[in-house]
């Protein structure tokens, strides 16, 4: 009966008020909403896999879905074990969660929706480098590195940036959805590891030292991954209010114009450039919208959603540019969307703040954050990946790149009826 | 008259080496594909006959005794068409290529008989005079061509000519310490050298199926780097085809190479 009444109040929303509805009820309203949003980014890991793989040749299609797919069951289960305890636990001086380790003391059922809810948050900084760092990755040594990442560096950071006593949450920073605090840090958790592993064979010229293109293997399945991102960024960011409020429609528009803005953004900057206008730029300015919109876009009215989308289309397409001018090899431009564009988006958020815009101070903080980000995300991961290089060897030989991960790691491929190739599967 | 003259030398020297089931592959071979080109590659010729058959005779001898019937052959051809002669190419086999002999196999020397005491002292002989025996020089050993070298040779020269000189020149030279490092030292100057000629054949004894495997493994990646790694796998894959369709029936399957 409980739940009917649920069910009947949340369809019924537009007309009911907070105060008409009882405490009990309030609750399970928001476990019901943390819940659906949760598995709407559970959803999003989908269009991560499409986008990846679609990027990827056709011989590593099937070990990026792979890694795609293990690193969700990875990050899941770690943020149980660790995550949760480091980031919403107890904090020690606002630097460090000290409790809920195993989900130990956990209180009732909106807090497991809640723990849900951010597991997806992990899950989603862990699997960004995997598209980044693709083609060349031995698979164990990635899943080793997920299991750090989503356990200990987005943890900790995250507890700095969002437990009310973390100590940049004390100094005012503002992350509402995770420009910074998810997508950024991820990001620098795959230049990390770009840098370790080292670009694909053959990705810059030996000699003039510029990139070569290489294609992925299907343009439809990365539009189709671009779709299912922007609808599982509805969730993403109108998820982060942390229960049902009136907030949500403001989120969920200002979401759906960054990233209408953020594909006109990189279109207007490429034409002014002059540079070809490609569809896997338009999908990623569009991401690169959606991902600078996270931090702000609950406190910045829908014009300035807009506006900061269009700016991040802009600042992806430099950011682009600016990593292959450094010649690190991101396959799926992972650090240029998530890293710059989530920077952008952080102190767009201070920018556009609608009850205090354009206030330096405030700036200076986000600025701030973004920068502690950065090293501590770049520092622990670069660390972490030279480890496992040592250890376990970070990337595949030589051979097994030629032949494609998806043969020399997963003995199948993914498309055994069209792959010309003369390799044999032993 | 002068036809037959184009294929007549060629079959009478066949003759000698095939048995009538080769010799009429070869022969059509030769009709269908060699005997109107401007240039004709000896050694290409042996070696599609060869490689397609099972013949079970070494291609060593043929070719002294198929140049001078290839000559008559153009000659014929040249009197029919009334074309000049273009030219033909010698075989590296005859122009010294890289062919090392096979190492001797281990002889077993026979103990030396201990010294037996010498009952009574033998009768003096009185002195011989031999006339001198005109020794011949001993002629170098050549080994017939193995398939297996032929097939991997082909195929690096393939993927080397999918690159421009100049740039293979310098892929060979930044990836030296890989490709010597592949095989043991007295086998890593031979094919080092050979990768730098235009030779077609390189075969050594000291090279087996794993070593192979290793040079084309870093042939490929120099050529990932210089080329482009689309490209390469382009030149890979049409090279593997190409060796695939000229040897179906070969010993060495490409595929274990790569």
């Amino acid at each position: 009966m409980k739940y009917l009444t649920t069910g009947a109040v949340f369809l019924l929303l537009p007309g009911i008020s907070a105060a008409a509805v009882d405490p009990e009820t309030q609750n399970l309203i928001s476990i019901m909403w943390l819940t659906f949003c949760a598995m709407i980014v559970f959803f999003m890991q989908s269009a991560f896999a499409l986008i990846e793989s679609g990027m990827s040749r056709a011989k590593n299609a099937v070990n990026v879905m792979m890694k795609n797919y293990f690193d969700v069951c990875i990050a899941m289960l770690m943020f149980g074990i660790s995550g949760y305890g480091i980031m919403f636990g107890e904090s020690i001086q606002g630097w460090l969660g000290a409790e809920k380790f195993f989900l130990s003391g956990v209180e009732g059922g909106r807090e497991y929706a809640f723990i849900l809810f951010n597991g997806m948050f992990a899950a989603t900084a862990a699997t960004i480098s995997s598209g980044a760092m693709a083609e060349r990755t031995k698979f164990h040594s990635y899943a080793i590195s997920a299991i750090f990442v989503s356990g200990l560096i987005y943890p900790l950071y995250a507890h700095w940036a969002w437990n009310p006593s973390g100590w940049l949450q004390q100094l005012g920073f503002v992350d509402f959805a995770g420009s910074t605090v998810v997508h950024s840090v991820g990001a620098w958790v795959a230049l990390a590891g770009i840098i370790v592993v080292g670009p694909r064979l053959g990705r810059f010229d030996p000699d003039t030292f510029e990139p070569r293109e290489i294609r992925g293997h299907s343009l439809m399945m990365v539009t189709l991954g671009g779709f299912i991102l922007w609808f599982g960024f509805f969730a993403f960011n109108a998820g982060s209010t942390d229960g049902l409020t009136d907030q949500v429609g403001k989120i969920a528009l200002n979401t759906a114009y960054a990233g209408a803005a953020g594909a006109i953004g990189v279109t207007l900057t490429s034409y002014l450039r002059r540079i070809p206008l490609l569809l896997t730029s338009t999908i990623n300015g569009s991401l690169a919208g959606l991902v600078s919109i996270a931090a702000g876009c609950a406190t910045m009215d829908p014009p300035f959603a807009a506006l900061t989308g269009l700016i991040a289309g802009a600042v992806f397409s430099f950011g682009r540019d600016l990593i292959l001018k450094m010649r690190l090899d991101d396959v799926v431009d992972a650090i240029a969307v998530h890293g710059i564009s989530g920077a952008w988006g952080t102190v767009a958020a201070a920018m556009f703040f609608t009850a205090d815009p354009f206030n330096p101070q405030r700036i200076m903080i986000q600025v701030f954050g973004i920068v502690i980000a950065l090293l501590w995300t770049l520092a622990a991961s670069f660390t972490l990946f030279s480890i496992i290089n040592i250890i376990f060897g970070l990337r595949s030989t030589g051979m097994h790149e030629q032949r494609g991960l998806d043969i020399s790691e997963h003995n199948e491929i993914g498309y055994p009826e069209f792959q010309k190739t003369t390799f044999r599967s032993n | 008259m002068l036809l037959d003259a184009r294929s007549y030398p060629i079959q009478q020297v066949l003759e000698k080496y095939l048995e009538p089931k080769n010799l009429a592959f070869a022969m059509r071979l030769w009709s269908t594909n060699y005997i109107n080109q401007p240039n004709i590659s000896l050694q290409r010729f042996v070696d599609d006959f060869y490689s397609r058959q099972p013949i079970s005779t070494s291609s060593y001898g043929l070719y002294s005794d198929l140049l001078p019937a290839m000559m008559s052959s153009l000659q014929a051809r040249s009197r029919f068409t009334g074309a000049l002669i273009d030219g033909y190419e010698l075989p590296d086999y005859d122009l010294g290529g890289h062919i090392t002999p096979p190492s001797a196999p281990p002889v077993q020397v026979p103990p030396i008989p201990e010294p037996q005491p010498t009952p009574e002292p033998a009768a003096a002989v009185e002195p011989v005079e031999v006339e001198p025996v005109a020794v011949e020089p001993e002629k170098p050993i050549q080994r017939p061509r193995d398939e297996k070298f032929v097939i991997f040779s082909s195929f690096i020269r393939q993927l080397l000519n999918g690159i421009n000189p100049d740039r293979r020149e310098k892929m060979l030279y930044r990836n030296r310490i890989e490709l010597k490092s592949t095989c043991t030292p007295e086998a890593a100057e031979p094919l080092y050298a050979w990768l730098q000629t235009d030779s077609d054949y390189f075969q050594h004894n000291q090279i087996g199926v794993n070593e192979m495997s290793a040079i084309t493994h870093v042939i490929y990646t120099g050529l990932c780097e210089y080329q482009g790694p689309v490209d390469a796998d382009r030149i890979l894959m049409k090279v593997a085809g190409n060796i695939n369709d000229k040897y179906p029936f070969a010993s060495l399957d490409i595929n274990e190479l790569l």
